[in-house]
């Protein structure tokens, strides 16, 4: 056992986005590895802990904090987003206003939280239900990279808590985002770029991930 | 163009919903096999099972049956159930004339487990209270049809009330269903709201509560007990729902006062890992502990809820913090978030009857100190439009 070399670290992630996009089932999937339809709604806030061997000698420990969607529990939620050092933004790939509402969670996580170097903290933006068959993206011809460049966020991805699709990759991709904004407090990172594909069967990976 | 494509696709979207509910579970209706609640997740026992069949048969006194039965000595044994709730409903449907009559004093006497008599008789009130519809129009039953038709053109909440109808007690036999009869109910009961109180509209937590009345009264009966809660002066959740929350922080607040007095070092040490009031109070102030004890001590805190309204609240959350003092003081936020959000929903540790006798000396410990409740309210938790 060589536990006295390993380095531990804590890192606070939201998971914010509308009401029933998936937030709940994204992080019960994630820590518990499971899926129900029927969860029940978030009232207020929830955490889980997560916790990653992110390389022989580093442990990283992830508390997710699962945000009501409701606008109305926004002004009581708010007070949980400090300390946060990144964030997903879900939406729902079936329901259009979802996607609309993300631009909004993105400018409001935003104005309420910064990194202490006075950067927005690294969100990745996660577009479930991706199983469902019904992409609204595709519909109306948004172009996601350019998309996420815009709007500041490190990367996007396509996923599904109820078919495990993505959701591990998602989290790798914030947690290096994160590892490099901490060791590097004035780098700039690139948006990740990618465009993973529900039916193919290579491993999706983060463009950015292999730069930093 | 993208915006003018979503609003005519959310208006789309909620005649499909409101369609879907119209349907419900007809010849032709389409359901998503995976919105079916799965067998295997039926937990709720037969128990309450049992009582769905009785209270099927549109009788208004579930609650106050209920209580006659959770608070039996007998009540493993069900055709005794069966009969005795027979008995009482027969005098029940005929409640105002024997309310008062000898036959029903004997009968609950004879009936009735010992030394609760006073107890359904309370209950008998709070409950006659409950379902009080307004009667300053006399039209009251043409109040729940109007709210529903309008329901389907201005709520702006019926996306929010489906999803939430879809993630509400779907381990129960009665909501199991999806578009079911109860479902149809929740809906209606919920989408009428919204535009019967539009200060409150639809809140998140509001889904769990009607369920809870649904499962014992009517969909008419629902939506005026629903609308008892919200802003009869004992329950007054008006508050607890609209914008702000004012009721629920009062709440918190006081939650926070009872702990530095009472409790300083478990304070401290809530404090210290950051176990905020926000974080496990939220649930049991706004829902009066759904979730987040077991079903049936759930069902009998209501009982206490409707009977004495929200001291209850104060009282609870100070007793479960009271039972788990020593074990809570050596957790870390993440125990000490597994154990109050989810280990104690499964068990509190102590039988349902220990736990409610434990609260009635919390609350007359806090009366003593006059801490039974937070200072008053002030007007903005209360209605300032009219309703209906």
């Amino acid at each position: 056992m060589q536990k006295h070399s390993q380095k531990e670290h804590l890192y606070k992630l939201l998971v914010i986005g509308d009401l029933g996009v998936g937030k709940t089932s994204i992080i019960k999937r994630y820590v518990h590895q499971n899926f129900s339809p029927h969860y029940r709604a978030t009232i207020g806030v929830d955490f889980a802990l997560k916790v990653l061997s992110w390389d022989a000698e580093t442990v990283v420990r992830l508390q997710l904090w699962d945000i009501a969607g409701q606008e109305r529990f926004g002004n009581m939620t708010r007070v949980y987003y400090r300390e946060a050092m990144g964030a997903f933004i879900v939406f729902d790939v079936t329901r259009p206003a979802t996607f609309e509402a993300v631009t909004k969670w993105k400018e409001d996580l935003d104005s309420k939280l910064v990194l202490p170097n006075g950067k927005p903290v690294p969100t990745v933006l996660l577009a479930n239900k991706c199983d469902q068959g019904i992409d609204v993206l595709m519909n109306n011809g948004i172009k996601m990279d350019q998309f996420c460049k815009e709007n500041g966020f490190v990367g996007w991805f396509e996923t599904s808590a109820k078919e495990n699709i993505n959701i591990n990759e998602a989290s790798r991709c914030l947690v290096k985002h994160i590892i490099a904004s901490e060791s590097d407090p004035v780098q700039s990172i690139e948006p990740d770029i990618i465009k993973p594909h529900l039916n193919s069967s290579k491993i999706v990976s983060c463009s950015a991930c292999f730069k930093s | 163009d993208m915006k003018k494509d979503i609003e005519s696709l959310i208006a789309q979207e909620k005649a499909e919903i409101v369609a879907k509910y119209e349907k419900g579970r007809q010849e032709g209706a389409q359901i998503d096999p995976w919105e079916d609640a799965d067998f295997t997740l039926y937990k709720v026992t037969d128990r309450f099972g049992f009582l769905h069949s009785v209270f099927s048969k549109g009788i208004l006194w579930g609650f106050f049956l209920k209580f006659v039965l959770s608070s039996s000595p007998l009540h493993q044994q069900k055709q005794q159930e069966i009969e005795r709730v027979d008995k009482w409903l027969k005098m029940l449907k005929k409640w105002g004339k024997y309310r008062n009559s000898d036959k029903v004093r004997r009968k609950r006497k004879s009936t009735c487990p010992e030394g609760w008599e006073w107890c359904i008789l309370l209950m008998c009130q709070a409950f006659e209270k409950l379902i009080e519809k307004p009667e300053i129009t006399g039209k009251y039953c043409l109040i729940l049809p109007q709210m529903k038709e309008q329901a389907k053109s201005f709520s702006s909440e019926i996306k929010q009330i489906d999803l939430d109808v879809n993630r509400t007690f779907r381990n129960h036999i009665m909501f199991r269903d999806r578009y079911g009869v109860k479902q149809q109910a929740l809906f209606h009961v919920l989408s009428a709201y919204s535009v019967y109180n539009t200060e409150v509209s639809y809140c998140q937590g509001m889904s769990q509560i009607a369920a809870i009345l649904l499962m014992y009264l009517n969909e008419e009966d629902a939506f005026w007990a629903l609308a008892q809660l919200l802003t009869n002066q004992r329950h007054a959740m008006h508050g607890f729902f609209i914008p702000g929350f004012p009721k629920l922080q009062r709440f918190q607040a006081h939650h926070e006062q009872i702990l530095s007095k009472l409790f300083p070092k478990l304070k401290k040490h809530m404090d210290k890992e950051q176990m905020t009031t926000g974080i496990y109070t939220t649930k049991w102030f706004l829902q009066c502990f759904i979730d987040r004890t077991p079903f049936t001590l759930t069902l009998r805190l209501w009982d206490i809820y409707i009977l004495e309204g929200e001291r209850v609240l104060t009282a609870m959350a100070y007793t479960i913090l009271k039972l788990h003092k020593k074990r809570l003081l050596k957790m870390t936020l993440e125990d000490l978030r597994e154990f109050l959000q989810e280990k104690i929903a499964a068990s509190l540790q102590y039988e349902d009857d220990a736990v409610i006798e434990q609260l009635q000396m919390s609350m007359t410990e806090l009366r003593k100190m006059k801490f039974d409740l937070p200072p008053p309210a002030k007007p903005e938790e209360f209605p300032r439009k009219p309703l209906g």
